[in-house]
């Protein structure tokens, strides 16, 4: 289970204009294992969305390799192109399932067209074609809607559609763009609930890209951070979240950013000698730390700001606190705090 | 009320209904000559509409030298006024169908005078289904002929309804100087049995037919481009 499903190697993508060239994605390397949920974050822009549309070749890189379900899309290493068959791409895309921000589903076919338009040349006969439709429609939540127009349903509803739709040729592959960027926050867990079922239920491998962070700490197993076309980080999300030390990836992240508005906000009367952002998870929580400090060090931990999130079902903390002692002492007391496995991000106060 | 209408329009009950320059007569030309070159120009509009949009940059099948070549066509043709293409195409008319002049003849000059003005109307339909779709369509491997069959054109069949009735009134508006080359029609009635004989009365009846004509197509067409739009909740 750990073949790689999906593999980019050294991609990139670029829009020549009239007087410039857009230098969308930069020498991207990436390998998706099989039944991972990936998720690919970063700011409008940023080239997410162009380095996963390589995949199933709806963008054409400019050079790297493009290997998916084993199979070679496309490879320039040395200024040759070589590029799948077209025929040969439109059945590889069968496998590759796509959603999109803005749904796309036709408008003048109804809910249950919409799926068989996808079943269109498979070699299910007309018959079997609707009941496939139903059954897909049925595992989205949506079998009373077959006969509906998309017009008709919400835009969650919609989203549905459009994911028994890609799921209609059974896919080994299922590529999330932005698809719930247009949604309301309920209809967005829905929307990723469904894709971690389905990812669990037929053991599809996702790839999700989103420029918010929750949607990535709800269902992601992996996540690759990407800025002005390069890719900054990659890896599993638990490590990131913890321990990642990149400024972009903190940004996305949140947390520190968050630390010091509110410490800005607290507008704390005696500052206390240092503060600290200590972020952990439940693993790593094994003795009463703000006693031991006192114990050990003789410093006065006081907690300012304390939060828990979820990932993937695992509870991070997050606490700000401040440490009043001597220099040597909260040296020391920090030390510790980092052979506890605790990671420690001093704040500095910013204006 | 027959002998009011005997009294206030003599030249109209003058020319009959039947016989040659019958009213019958007249008005099957028009219709004749407005379903003839609606189905050829149609169909030479549609394919050239669909050639401007799939050969296009931004097409599925982006080629700048077909996308070129078919652009310049529709340009030439659209360039010429229709009375002036009635005689500019009249050897390849004669070629075609054998004579010059009279209500088939009519049927070339109009079939190339309309489809360069529907292939622009067809390519404007076409293009506002909306990029993403055939994106989508594409993602789960259709062909390029399901692109312009299946998305293309089954998605802006309402706007395409639109076009064509706006296309198909300004057909009828051709036919009528169809009768410069002998071809007939409610529009050379109006001009040789009215205009030019002072029979104004004939020129009332003829324009209040064709009026009517044209407002019973344009209630038929935005019946069905209603019935075919299912982009909006209803």
């Amino acid at each position: 289970m750990t073949e790689n499903i999906i593999e980019l190697d050294k991609v990139n993508v670029k829009f020549p204009l009239k007087d410039k060239t857009i230098h969308a994605v930069k020498d991207v390397s990436l390998s998706i294992k099989k039944g991972d949920i990936f998720g690919v974050v970063g700011y409008s822009g940023a080239g997410k969305s162009t380095l996963v549309r390589t995949i199933n070749l709806l963008q054409k890189p400019s050079s790297g390799i493009v290997k998916v379900l084993g199979k070679e899309f496309y490879k320039n290493v040395d200024g040759k192109e070589k590029n799948i068959s077209v025929g040969d791409l439109r059945k590889e895309r069968r496998n590759i399932g796509m959603i999109f921000q803005h749904f796309n589903l036709l408008n003048e076919r109804t809910v249950q067209d919409n799926i068989a338009f996808a079943l269109k040349h498979s070699k299910l006969k007309e018959k079997e074609i609707i009941n496939k439709s139903i059954e897909l429609l049925d595992l989205v939540g949506l079998k009373e809607f077959a006969k509906s127009y998309p017009a008709q349903l919400s835009g969650g509803q919609q989203q549905r559609v459009a994911i028994a739709r890609a799921l209609a040729n059974d896919p080994e592959i299922l590529i999330s763009d932005e698809a719930t960027s247009a949604l309301d926050p309920e209809n967005t867990n829905q929307i990723l609930d469904l894709l971690k079922k389905i990812n669990q239920k037929l053991g599809l491998t996702v790839v999700l890209i989103t420029h918010e962070m929750d949607a990535i700490k709800r269902i992601c197993n992996n996540v690759a951070i990407m800025d002005s076309g390069e890719l900054i980080e990659k890896g599993n999300i638990m490590d990131i979240f913890v321990h990642s030390t990149n400024p972009v990836t903190r940004k996305f992240i949140g947390n520190s950013f968050d630390a010091i508005s509110i410490l800005n906000s607290l507008n704390l009367s005696k500052k206390p000698d240092a503060i600290v952002q200590l972020t952990y998870t439940s693993d790593d929580i094994g003795s009463p730390i703000i006693v031991e400090l006192y114990k050990q060090f003789g410093v006065k931990a006081n907690i300012i700001y304390s939060n828990i999130e979820v990932l993937q079902d695992k509870p991070i903390g997050t606490n700000l606190i401040g440490i009043d002692g001597n220099q040597d002492s909260i040296k020391k007391a920090l030390n510790y705090l980092h052979e506890s496995n605790i990671k420690v991000t001093e704040i500095k106060e910013e204006q | 009320m027959k002998e009011w209408f005997i009294t206030h329009f003599p030249n109209v009950v003058q020319l009959g209904w039947t016989g040659d320059t019958g009213w019958a007569n007249s008005i099957v030309q028009t219709l004749f000559m407005t379903f003839w070159s609606a189905i050829f120009g149609g169909i030479l509009g549609l394919i050239f509409g669909i050639a401007l949009v799939v050969f296009d940059d931004n097409g599925i099948l982006p080629n700048k030298i077909i996308f070129n070549i078919v652009d310049k066509i529709v340009s030439f043709f659209r360039a010429i006024p229709f009375i002036i293409l009635l005689a500019f195409i009249a050897p390849f008319t004669q070629f075609l169908v054998g004579t010059q002049i009279g209500t088939t003849a009519a049927l070339v000059p109009l079939a190339f005078g309309v489809f360069p003005f529907y292939a622009r109307q067809v390519q404007v339909a076409l293009e506002s289904v909306d990029s993403g779709k055939i994106e989508a369509a594409q993602s789960i491997g259709a062909t390029n002929w399901d692109l312009i069959f299946g998305v293309y054109v089954k998605e802006a069949r309402s706007e395409l309804v639109r076009v064509s009735t706006v296309t198909l009134i300004s057909l009828i508006g051709l036919t009528a100087m169809a009768g410069a080359i002998g071809a007939g029609g409610l529009g050379n009635t109006a001009i040789s049995y009215g205009y030019n004989r002072f029979a104004s009365d004939t020129t009332l009846v003829a324009t209040l037919l064709v009026v009517i004509l044209v407002i019973i197509i344009q209630l038929i067409g935005d019946f069905l481009a209603r019935k075919l739009n299912h982009s909006i909740k209803k």
